[in-house]
């Protein structure tokens, strides 16, 4: 708490702007109850109550389930015997999917690795701390570095014949720059693509291609990693 | 909001947290109830119930308890809990064909269940309980029950000998060694022979273009339905060792081509002798007198000829060689005389001996067979240009691997091709996921993937290479069942040790006689120490049998013993050297340590011979099968000769206990006394032919 | 009625062996209910009170709730599976047939195990994702996203070891799938593989060491890391509220 932030101590402070602090201890008072009434319950039942019922809608879901869905089981292990196609688990078929498009090294280490250490970084850029749309401010640059790097990675992906992701991220990257030419005000799904910020674009973006990734691995590759339709 | 009013819960939430806990205790009190449901307990259920009401209830539910049943033989990797709902399967009083499944009595079989399981024969999941899992294809299992037709096939796991209880198995093993599978596929307990088709390097000297085409097209000897035989070429009506492959007349036209021009060493044309020649050359019967010999040499003994008998027509002849009608049409005088004279130059792992042939005799039948055995017909369907393109000759050569036809013949010059085909020594064991079904409509198991692509490879796989073969009744289920018997290596232990081994003795000989053995192929009809042919006596203990001096006569002049056998040992026209050499090994190695040949015997009086040849005539009437000058029956070999022919030691023993020492021989065992086997000794071995052995022969074992 | 039912229950509330247990009555003032919060070992994590706006259900839609219940789920049947279960090859996978075949509610057992794995692989993406999109990472929760982020690696890790214990076809070649992308990781990816399988294949040695991966190490990470999780939430002033609920 040594840190310079701007918010005051105090009775005062503003509940809106910055975080609930409900103990505040100074070296020559003792500790003091300060607490603010406003809209809070009590934890006790309100929140525990609540739990309660989450946990048991969980468990009569998962028990009808594991009642009527028996969990596969195939024949015995047999490192002779290659199944065609081998697929990992589920999560993990977009990364599979991947390895189809790019070098084992871009794919199966550097993409992952990139992710990861995206995912750290997040909180620790202020860039949407604030949430501000992406065309706010230094709108012609910003749309001039945007278009720049998308299309980039758009020749990288078109370079490894990567067609399902080039298509999935031209029309996202088409969607956000459409947000750019249309003034504001208008109808409210657009009003909503136009007040994103760049973070929700990138989040939105990957959440995407990892579900499309995902569900073509698992639903619509056959024998050598081709293309087959599940319905055949 | 007042203070104490942060505690109040809505009704909205309460609602929803008792209707969502009424649920939750049901759920939870009702899904352990499923285990009820489980079928073994329905069956365990009915089987009481049908006990219940039979008059040996006691009996039955004896070991009736309420829980899984199984069978354990962790040696075998035997868990089977078949027995949970098959609970009769011990009950003898289930047999009855009306007894539902799945309680009725297993029929009584060598191997007990409570030792070997069920699955070890039956296959199926032995750890399942659920009636599909237990019997089918499944995602966790792949070995289904096999349907019974094809039940010996496991007996073939470890029983890779023939067993007489596995009939099918053994006719399945037969019919694919018959045809040449080894040529093509790796096979379990069948060893690739030195052999398979013959060698076709010089083909060009035996044969022409168009008699190749012809034989591309369809390569055996058939009989329709009304009886008429259509005589191509080689084989007989069963199903051709050379298989009859999908070629249409373009290629058969490219291959026969290429085969055709294959350089070869021409052969020389044989000089006969001037003399000859001029002797026979103009005779009016030179080809009747041709036939005579051919007769006289049994050549019928190995080749069938057809023969129209009272408006029928029928092969008559033996089928170790090739059938030959129409030989006569297809192979080239010079060729033909190059080859009697010694067919080892041409083929040195054929079947057929290399005879002594005169010139004369040489001379008359080459002229019966290009004469008497063709067809002028034969060939006139065909209608191809004998001097080959080399366009075609090109494409011939590219479907001569294309096809595989190096698995089975050999040409000097070009690679032989090894495992052509898919390695099928662990057939049986294959999983569903390792077959390619393609785009057949089939259920996706391993016994019909088997029944089809044996029955016609073409409807599972468009492009499959192998050819298509045309099993007689009941045999393609044969060769399934023998197919089903590969299961490779077993990794369990405990079966692999009770795998009992196919030993096939092989008997090499060496030397001067190993020389004669390999020209006259006396392996071919004849039996070694468990090695050769079955179609004449074994002579594996023929040293203790005969005595030397006739068997060199028997070999100079072979007379069969039997006089009603249609097949008999040809006229080899063995020299004297040979037989001297082929006899002296016989005598002395091909022996049986039951028969002693060095024991001293007394001498045999002739009170003894004619108490003897009282037996022999009155009381045990041997006459009734064998024959002794012209008076006696048929089904034993003639004993007029016996004294020069038979040794005094076997003679003995053989009265003993003649299935001692040929397992399979139809001679009565008798219990003889000791006078009734002297007496009947000294009496055969007074029987002797004059004249036919020159040497005098001591009598008794005093060699 | 209502009224001699609630006097039952204030009876049974108020004998001693209640008062052994809990100490206290049921909670009717502010102060007993927080002293029900904080003097309770497994809720003290909670806040004593917290904002109504949090309580609604589309400000969690109780993901973080549901991933941590499905990790208690998995926890209870995992155990239960240990019994019947033995981390050797081929005996694993025959375990997994007793189950099925033998084992009372054996499959009910194994079904809810995997169900709850996949499911809670799904929540936990699910959590973080929303979490994002709320702003929930936004300082003071800076550390405690990051904390998330392993969680959900740790989650994604004991899915995978926990794959290969059926020991059959599918959890063979998944895993090999899966351990081949490792080798790919430049200098250290052939060493790492090694370490994870115990060898250069697939075989009794991997199972063992997943076996004990996915029993042992991981789960106590997961309950050290959910625990920490829980106790920054209220450190770092509970859930985020975002100003636009706020306005509402």
């Amino acid at each position: 708490m040594s840190e310079n932030r701007k918010f005051e101590a105090g009775i005062g402070s503003d509940f809106s702007k910055d975080p609930v602090r409900i103990v505040f201890i100074t070296k020559k008072t003792s500790a003091k109850v300060r607490g603010v009434l406003r809209d809070q319950v009590m934890s006790y039942p309100h929140v525990v109550l609540r739990e309660i019922i989450a946990f048991e809608l969980l468990t009569i879901v998962l028990v009808l389930m594991a009642l009527f869905w028996d969990a596969p089981l195939e024949q015995l292990a047999n490192p002779l015997l290659t199944p065609n196609p081998a697929k990992a688990p589920w999560y993990f078929l977009g990364l599979q999917e991947l390895l189809h498009y790019f070098p084992p090294i871009v794919a199966g280490v550097l993409i992952p690795v990139l992710i990861i250490i995206g995912l750290v970084a997040i909180p620790y850029f202020d860039l949407n701390v604030k949430g501000e749309p992406l065309w706010n401010a230094r709108r012609t640059p910003r749309l001039r570095i945007f278009c720049g790097i998308v299309l980039i990675f758009l020749m990288f992906f078109g370079v490894y014949k990567a067609w399902s992701i080039f298509v999935t991220t031209a029309i996202i990257a088409a969607l956000a720059v459409a947000g750019y030419f249309v003034p504001a005000g208008r109808g409210s799904a657009i009003e909503y693509l136009r007040s994103r910020s760049l973070p929700w674009w990138l989040m939105t973006w990957f959440i995407i291609m990892a579900c499309i990734l995902t569900i073509i691995g698992t639903f619509f590759r056959g024998p050598g990693w081709s293309w087959v339709w599940p319905w055949r | 909001m007042a203070a104490e009013d942060m505690g109040k819960i809505s009704d909205r939430v309460r609602l929803v947290f008792t209707i969502s806990s009424v649920i939750f205790l049901i759920v939870l009190a009702v899904a352990p109830l499923r285990n009820l449901f489980s079928e073994w307990k329905y069956y365990k259920r009915e089987y009481f119930r049908m006990a219940d009401g039979r008059p040996d209830t006691k009996k039955l539910l004896a070991d009736f308890h309420p829980g899984i049943d199984q069978i354990w033989q962790p040696n075998l990797n035997v868990t089977d809990r078949c027995v949970t709902c098959h609970q009769g399967i011990n009950q003898p009083s289930l047999t009855d064909a009306t007894i539902p499944q799945p309680f009725r009595a297993h029929p009584i079989i060598p191997h007990r269940a409570t030792e070997w399981g069920c699955t070890v024969c039956h296959r199926g999941q032995g750890f399942a309980t659920e009636v599909k899992e237990a019997h089918q294809t499944t995602l966790a299992w792949e070995q289904p029950i096999l349907p019974v037709r094809y039940i010996q096939g496991t007996c073939g796991v470890c029983h890779r000998t023939d067993i007489p209880e596995a009939p099918r198995l053994a006719r399945g093993r037969a019919v694919i060694e018959d045809l040449s599978c080894i040529g093509c596929h790796k096979l379990q307990g069948i060893e690739r022979p030195l052999m398979l088709g013959p060698d076709l390097t010089n083909i060009k000297n035996k044969t022409s273009r168009e008699w190749i085409f012809k034989w591309l097209k369809d390569p055996r000897t058939l009989t329709d339905g009304n009886g008429n035989i259509s005589v191509n070429g080689y084989e007989n009506e069963d199903e051709p060792r050379m298989p009859r492959f999908r070629l249409n007349d373009t290629e058969r036209a490219a291959l026969s081509a290429f085969l055709i021009d294959r350089k070869s060493n021409l052969i020389e044309p044989y000089k006969f002798d001037s003399r000859v020649t001029a002797a026979w050359e103009k005779k009016p019967d030179l080809v009747d007198q041709g036939e005579t010999r051919f007769r006289q040499m049994f050549c019928s003994t190995c080749h069938s000829l057809a023969v129209v008998r009272g408006g029928e027509t029928q092969l008559i002849g033996g089928d170790i060689g090739p059938e030959l009608t129409k030989v006569g049409s297809k192979v080239k005088p010079d060729w033909l005389v190059s080859w009697l004279q010694n067919p080892q130059a041409y083929l040195p792992q054929g079947l057929m001996p290399r005879y002594g042939w005169s010139d004369e005799d040489l001379y008359k039948v080459n002229h019966y067979v290009m004469d008497r055995l063709t067809d002028p017909d034969l060939l006139k369907d065909v209608r191809i240009p004998e001097q080959a393109q080399a366009n075609d000759i090109q494409s011939g050569n590219r479907l001569f691997q294309q096809k595989g036809c190096g698995s089975c013949h050999v040409i000097a010059g070009m690679k032989a091709q090894k495992d052509f085909g898919p390695d099928l020594s662990a057939e049986g064991a294959k999983s569903v996921s390792e077959l390619d079904f393609g785009a057949a409509k089939m259920p996706r198991n391993l016994i019909p993937y088997l029944e089809s692509k044996i029955a016609d490879p073409v409807s599972v796989n468009p492009n499959a290479r192998m050819p298509q073969y045309h099993f007689k009744e009941g045999d393609l289920g044969s060769v399934v069942t023998a197919a089903l018997s590969m299961r490779g290596t077993q990794t369990t232990p405990g079966i692999h040790a009770l795998v009992i081994a196919d030993a096939r003795p092989e008997y090499q000989a060496a030397g001067d006689f190993g020389k004669a053995y390999e020209r006259y192929k006396c392996y071919v009809c004849h039996r070694f120490n468990g090695y050769g042919g079955t179609l004449a006596p074994d002579l594996s203990y023929e040293g203790s049998r005969a005595r030397q001096p006739w068997i060199t006569e028997f070999l100079k002049n072979p007379q069969t013993l039997r006089p009603t056998l249609t097949f008999r040992m040809p006229q080899f026209n063995v020299t004297d050297e040979e037989a001297r050499v082929l006899a002296n090994y016989l005598a002395l190695v091909m022996q049986t340590n039951r028969v002693d040949l060095t024991a001293h015997h007394p001498e045999f009086t002739s009170d003894q011979a004619s108490a003897g040849k009282q037996l022999y005539e009155v009381t045990y009437q041997c006459q009734s099968c064998h024959t002794i000058g012209s008076a006696g029956g048929y089904v034993g070999p003639n004993l007029i000769n016996a004294g020069n022919w038979l040794n005094t030691a076997w003679i003995q023993e053989w009265l003993t206990d003649p299935q001692a020492l040929v397992p399979d021989t139809i001679e009565p065992h008798r219990a003889f006394t000791a006078e009734e086997k002297s007496a009947l000794t000294a009496y055969l071995v007074t029987l002797k032919q004059s004249g036919t052995v020159k040497a005098s022969v001591p009598s008794g074992g005093s060699r | 009625m209502s009224a001699s039912l609630q006097s039952t229950l204030k009876g049974f509330c108020n004998n001693r062996v209640w008062r052994s247990i809990f100490r206290r009555a049921p909670a009717r003032t502010n102060r007993t209910r927080s002293i029900a919060i904080f003097g309770n070992l497994f809720l003290h994590a909670l806040p004593v009170k917290v904002r109504e706006k949090s309580l609604r259900v589309r400000a969690t839609y109780y993901l973080g709730s549901f991933s941590f219940f499905l990790f208690v789920v998995l926890t209870l049947t995992g155990i239960m599976l240990m019994f019947y279960y033995h981390p050797a090859a081929p005996k694993a996978y025959n375990d997994m047939k007793d189950l099925r075949f033998v084992v009372s509610e054996g499959i009910f057992l194994r079904n809810l195990h995997r169900l709850a794995a996949q499911a809670m692989v799904l929540a936990v993406f699910w959590h973080m994702f929303h979490v994002f999109y709320r702003g929930g990472y936004k300082p003071p929760h800076e550390f405690n996203w990051v904390i998330g982020v392993v969680l959900l690696l740790l989650t994604l890790f004991l899915s995978y070891t926990g794959y290969l214990l059926p020991w059959d076809q599918l959890a063979f070649w998944a895993i090999t799938v899966g351990t081949n992308i490792i080798s790919y990781i430049p200098i250290l990816g052939k060493p790492t593989r090694f370490l994870l399988l115990g060898g250069h294949e697939i075989g009794e040695n991997a199972l063992l060491r997943f076996f004990v991966l996915h029993c042992v190490i991981l789960p106590l990470a997961m309950i050290v890391l959910i625990a920490l999780h829980f106790w920054r939430i209220q450190k770092d002033g509970g859930l985020t509220i975002r100003e636009s609920d706020e306005r509402k």
